[in-house]
């Protein structure tokens, strides 16, 4: 299939899964630094030495996050950004794996990613977020909604 | 008989078309993202408890009434309007945003009304390639001989509509159903009935928007040129209105040219105000769809 036969669609969801790599990627680049911070700051409160960090660090072990828990987030963050990456360029070629099945894979990794930093962020991180995690819900749904229905056929088997 | 089936078909395929085209998926998640986003800065300073419930209706009255007044086009000095206010000059706007932020749940309200501003200038994203996207690929000429040209506007049209009014259910539902379960200030009843009310204001107000999208999908061949008429007319209309308006009263009456002159009164108390906005908004849509139909007749394709 030559790259004018491909439907708007997938470009724009490709481009789409692009962005969401990005917000998804970033973040937990940045919770591995945080868990790398919070490893420093528990062996050795001094060791961080900007007030402002050492305080949040200071709230946030003692609202029992660990760093083993940021680190799991964080890694599990990148996996997930990994294959949205490799759905863009599967979406992009029209690939039933990379496109497709990684796209559904990256789809539950999104929604875990979320589910489980509600479950480990400390309380403070997560006021007034609802409506946001409604969004951060609404894009894997809606990805699996279009590869698994709507570009069904032009994403199965050949 | 026949042409109710041919507009279906159009509907439907129009509805898959969409789906699969990249203006479909940007239209599904920009409005979903965006309300959700504009519910969330409504919800925001409740949630963090950076104000209570009380002070913020009572803001949210004001706030509301300044807004009513520059809608309704109030004659005076806009910076006056606490003013005014006080001294009971704008009484009736001052019941009315009562009515909108202490009798029915203000979160909602206020969500409705910014979402109101905003729909406008992301719903053309849904219609804005019905027509032109065939004409530009010229594959409307296949479609043509098997259909009429009346049938293919209406059918394409009414698939935007229940696209675009799909979204708009699923964007309600969810900011209700987060309102009854996470921010439950006025109980389920009251905001079941005005989240349905405020649904329907919604629907009815997409009608004119998304015909205006099939109508300048007629007006250009290029989709981008239809997009960006579409959006450009609904930005340019109260700009040029509000603007004209200072200069001479009559000429803020151009706001009239889409719904923006009347759609706030579809959040009005009195029923017979609502009943003609209603009126006034589907009519629009009638005259956007028949001029859309008459310039598909009178293309060269």
């Amino acid at each position: 299939m030559s790259v004018s036969d491909r439907p708007g669609g997938l470009t724009a969801l490709a481009v789409l899964n692009g962005f969401f790599t990005l917000t998804l990627g970033v973040p937990a680049l940045e919770q591995l630094i945080t868990s790398r911070r919070l490893l420093a700051f528990l062996e050795d409160p001094e060791s961080v030495r900007s007030e402002r960090l050492r305080q949040q660090m200071k709230s946030w072990s003692e609202a029992g996050l660990e760093p083993g828990h940021l680190i799991w987030l964080g890694s599990f963050g990148l996996v997930v950004a990994v294959l949205l990456a490799i759905s863009v360029w599967g979406l992009m070629r029209i690939n039933r794996w990379a496109g497709k099945w990684c796209s559904t894979a990256a789809a539950f990794g999104m929604i875990a990613v979320s589910l489980i930093g509600i479950e480990i962020l400390p309380r403070d991180n997560l006021q007034a977020v609802g409506l946001t995690l409604i969004r951060q819900l609404f894009y894997p749904l809606f990805l699996l909604f279009m590869v698994q229905v709507i570009f069904r056929k032009d994403l199965g088997p050949r | 008989m026949k042409s109710t089936s041919h507009i279906l078909l159009h509907a439907r395929n129009s509805m898959t078309h969409s789906l699969r085209s990249g203006s479909g998926v940007a239209f599904v998640v920009l409005a979903t993202i965006v309300g959700l986003f504009i519910a969330s800065l409504v919800f925001m300073p409740i949630e963090l408890d950076f104000v209570e419930a009380d002070e913020y209706r009572s803001t949210a009255a004001k706030a509301v009434g300044f807004v009513l007044s520059m809608a309704t086009l109030q004659p005076g000095d806009p910076r006056q309007f606490d003013n005014r206010l006080e001294s009971g000059d704008l009484i009736e706007l001052a019941m009315w945003a009562q009515y909108l932020v202490l009798e029915r749940p203000v979160l909602l309200s206020l969500t409705v009304l910014l979402l109101a501003l905003v729909l406008p200038l992301l719903l053309p994203l849904g219609s804005f390639a019905s027509i032109s996207g065939d004409v530009q690929h010229r594959s409307i000429r296949y479609l043509l001989p098997r259909s009429t040209r009346t049938s293919l506007v209406l059918g394409r049209l009414l698939g935007a509509l229940v696209l675009t009014w799909v979204v708009l259910t699923f964007l309600q539902v969810a900011i209700v159903l987060y309102l009854g379960i996470v921010l439950p200030l006025d109980g389920w009843e009251p905001l079941a009935i005005w989240g349905l009310q405020t649904l329907g204001v919604l629907l009815i107000l997409s009608f004119p928007y998304v015909a205006l999208g099939v109508l300048c999908s007629t007006i250009f061949r290029a989709p981008m040129v239809a997009l960006m008429g579409a959006i450009g007319l609904t930005v340019a209309v109260p700009i040029v209105a509000f603007s004209a308006w200072r200069a001479w009263e009559p000429l803020g009456n151009l706001l009239y040219l889409l719904p923006w002159g009347y759609a706030h009164n579809l959040l009005s108390p009195d029923s017979a105000t609502v009943t003609e906005a209603v009126f006034l908004c589907t009519a629009h849509g009638a005259i956007f769809t028949i001029l859309a139909v008459w310039r598909l007749k009178r293309m060269d394709l």
